[in-house]
């Protein structure tokens, strides 16, 4: 991976002997030379024009692969055995089999500079594999080269913050660590610390907590929030999935986040609050089933929640947050729907594709349902295959994707 | 060309510049007699290079290809930053992810020249008046950067006044043949042709000055070339057909397929042609230097759109 700059490097160096400066010792300690900062040029990884959007697919053996949604060429990734959930914060991948998650740099990512991105095309490689016991609940960050990722294990209530710095060189390590009382709750990055969860004992409710860049608790700087599922990174601050509503954490100064809930109507029974968080990345409009009678769309930028496609069984849902604010979602009959919440309306419905997967438990169970800016992708398990969305044209199904490796679990990366 | 000494001069000023950057070699940098300039852009890099011929050690921040939105500095280049006798840079924002340390550079009130207090700022056409960095992209506005450049470079410290004047002289007349060049050769495009299709921001100041209108489009995704509908390619379709230019001038990772996709789905036939936009390339890779990347650009848009 890093041959190319090694080899340039070397070029520089023997300039630096031609020059004179041979005397110095350090002058061999190459990497120190053209160091890069926290992202921008990233040694190794070449700029790209366009996101290099890839879908990874991983079958029931655990082989892994990805496609090349520009050229559709397929590379290959190291084995991920036994996954029982396979997640993305957009470039690393987290395989968690239930004792532990094992991590693969997939090397494509975009970064995002505020009102611009850049985008990067490095090498895939294996990073590790973290011990746990049980599920892990996984939130990444907003950047894939700088900050934290949250991993967090209910089952034991151990914590693991991961930085991501170190990810990017291949290596497993820890910003710091938690120990909370198993309960279902989550650790996730926000700016230089993290958010944890705490579940309500004889003296507290249950709240979450910002821990700063040491893990150490900070003054005041919590929220009440029962059971929280699920989190996600927007534009306009943190959301957290708890049993009062979408809480939003966000920092204005660094160090001290403010929190603002934004509650569930009146009358939501416990099946209809959100489970999973799921929208393109970094956009402020997130969206998440409620429960079999439509979807909530949550705006973290104006704080609003919307309920939409009340009389539709949705399966999957996510937000795109573009200009027709349109939400993509899979019915319990195996179609895709498109619905626009500027139109307040269904703008297009696609024939039954993933009737058979929708109709088997397990295939159902790997499922995933992911958008970019253009397309949105679905994998159907029982079929082989992975559906390509135009949302913008009616739920057209642009491509039928067959990738290698049987799309068994799919997710997509280089965004 | 008459620059090619220059050229193989720049390189290797190029590579004892980086190679400066190890560690060890900062203390001989400060050894040197020589005064110290640190550069923030390739591009500036070479104008400077150019200027202070071997009186002077240029440090280029920024390597070759390199965006410099994007680009960020290490702990070693600040220090050298901190102890240069004089740091360039292009301002107006464009040194984003340095800006930190340029304003450290400030408050220590260090030497520093700032290209964009030189000449009549353009606003980002379709902006709400931001201003536009891309100044290199009009030669006419790299002379007077050139000419303040000069004033600023003959105080500094071991630099020949004579020797200075000379080669500012020098560079100055090739900077207005590249402009007679530029105006020669544009003028080979209808008037009605003269516009630039783009996805770069760069191009407006050179818009400016040789009467080319720039229409802003967005490029369709690479992954949806695959299976385009017309909403992926209408942006780019109706600024083809509005200003019916030939060729277009856009960044794409495949400009074939796109190319295919607009003659498939729009019924836009269209040449795709690629420009230098903000960073030199590596040497001998087609724009190693302020001049020929300025060269190259001309001749390809006027190749693309005077038929």
């Amino acid at each position: 991976m890093k041959a190319q700059s090694y080899s340039l490097t070397a070029v520089l160096l023997s300039a630096v002997l031609l020059a004179g400066c041979a005397a110095s010792p350090s002058a061999t300690n190459d990497d120190s030379a053209v160091e890069p900062a926290d992202h921008g040029a990233v040694e190794g990884a070449q700029e790209m024009p366009e996101a290099p959007l890839h879908l990874v697919t991983v079958d029931a053996s655990g082989t892994s692969g990805m496609l090349d949604l520009l050229t559709d060429e397929e590379t290959e990734l190291s084995e991920l055995k036994n996954i029982q959930n396979l997640q993305t914060e957009g470039r690393y991948l987290f395989a968690d089999t239930g004792a532990g998650v094992d991590i693969v740099d997939s090397g494509m990512w975009s970064w995002n500079h505020t009102d611009h991105f850049h985008y990067y095309r490095g090498t895939p490689q294996t990073v590790g594999h973290l011990d746990g016991e049980g599920p892990a609940q996984i939130i990444g960050g907003p950047l894939s080269t700088a900050g934290s990722t949250g991993v967090y294990f209910p089952k034991t209530g151990r914590g693991i913050l991961l930085k991501n710095s170190e990810l990017a060189k291949g290596n497993v390590s820890e910003q710091f660590t938690t120990q909370a009382s198993p309960h279902q709750g989550l650790l996730t990055p926000l700016g230089e610390g993290a958010i944890t969860s705490e579940a309500k004992s004889e003296t507290a409710p249950a709240q979450v907590q910002y821990l700063d860049a040491e893990g150490h608790p900070v003054d005041g700087a919590n929220a009440p929030c029962a059971n929280p599922s699920d989190a996600t990174q927007t534009a306009a601050g943190l959301a957290i999935a708890c049993e009062e509503g979408i809480l939003v954490a966000n920092e204005e100064q660094p160090g001290h986040p403010e929190f603002e809930l934004v509650k569930y109507p009146q009358g939501t029974t416990a099946d209809e609050r959100v489970d999973q968080l799921e929208h393109r990345k970094a956009r402020p409009v997130v969206a998440g089933l409620a429960g079999e009678r439509g979807a909530w769309v949550i705006n973290t930028r104006d704080l609003s929640m919307n309920r939409i496609m009340e009389d539709q069984n949705l399966l999957k849902v996510t937000a795109v947050g573009d200009k027709d604010g349109n939400v993509v979602a899979v019915d319990a009959s195996g179609r895709v729907l498109v619905y626009s919440t500027e139109a307040g309306k269904t703008t297009g419905v696609s024939k039954p594709v993933l009737q058979e997967t929708v109709k088997n438990p397990q295939a159902l169970a790997s499922t995933n349902l992911v958008v970019d800016a253009q397309r949105a992708y679905v994998n159907a398990p029982a079929q082989k295959r992975v559906f390509e969305i135009d949302f913008a044209d009616s739920a057209r199904i642009a491509r039928t994707l067959s990738p290698q490796i049987d799309p068994t679990w799919m997710t997509q990366v280089g965004n | 060309m008459s620059n090619n000494i220059r050229h193989s001069g720049k390189a290797l000023a190029l590579l004892l510049g980086v190679s400066l950057l190890l560690t060890g070699c900062i203390g001989t940098a400060q050894q040197d007699e020589k005064p110290s300039i640190v550069v923030t852009t390739n591009i500036l890099g070479n104008v400077v290079q150019n200027l202070v011929g071997d009186q002077a050690q240029v440090h280029t921040l920024m390597p070759p290809n390199v965006d410099p939105h994007s680009f960020e500095i290490s702990a070693q280049q600040a220090a050298l930053l901190h102890d240069s006798d004089l740091v360039v840079s292009n301002g107006l924002n464009l040194e984003e992810g340095q800006q930190h340390q340029l304003d450290a550079v400030d408050e220590a009130e260090n030497n520093h020249f700032v290209a964009s207090d030189h000449f009549e700022v353009l606003e980002v056409a379709g902006s709400n008046g931001a201003a536009d960095p891309h100044f290199w992209t009009d030669p006419a506005k790299m002379i007077q950067v050139v000419d303040a450049l000069h004033q600023q470079l003959k105080d500094l410290p071991g630099i020949s006044a004579e020797q200075l004047a000379s080669d500012t002289q020098g560079y100055r007349a090739e900077l207005t043949e590249l402009e007679q060049q530029m105006t020669a050769s544009f003028a080979q495009i209808p008037e009605q042709s003269r516009a630039l299709v783009t996805n770069h921001h760069v191009f407006g100041y050179l818009a400016e000055r040789f009467g080319f209108k720039t229409i802003g489009a967005v490029i369709p995704s690479g992954t949806t070339l695959a299976s385009p509908s017309a909403a992926d390619l209408a942006s780019l379709a109706e600024a083809i057909r509005s200003s019916k230019v030939p060729a277009i001038f856009v960044e794409s990772a495949q400009p074939d397929k796109l190319a295919r996709a607009l003659a498939d789905e729009a019924q836009v036939e269209v040449q795709i042609v690629e420009l230098y936009s903000e960073s030199l390339t590596p040497p001998h890779q087609g724009a190693d230097s302020y001049l020929q990347m300025m060269q190259v650009n001309t001749e390809r848009i006027t190749h693309a759109l005077r038929n």
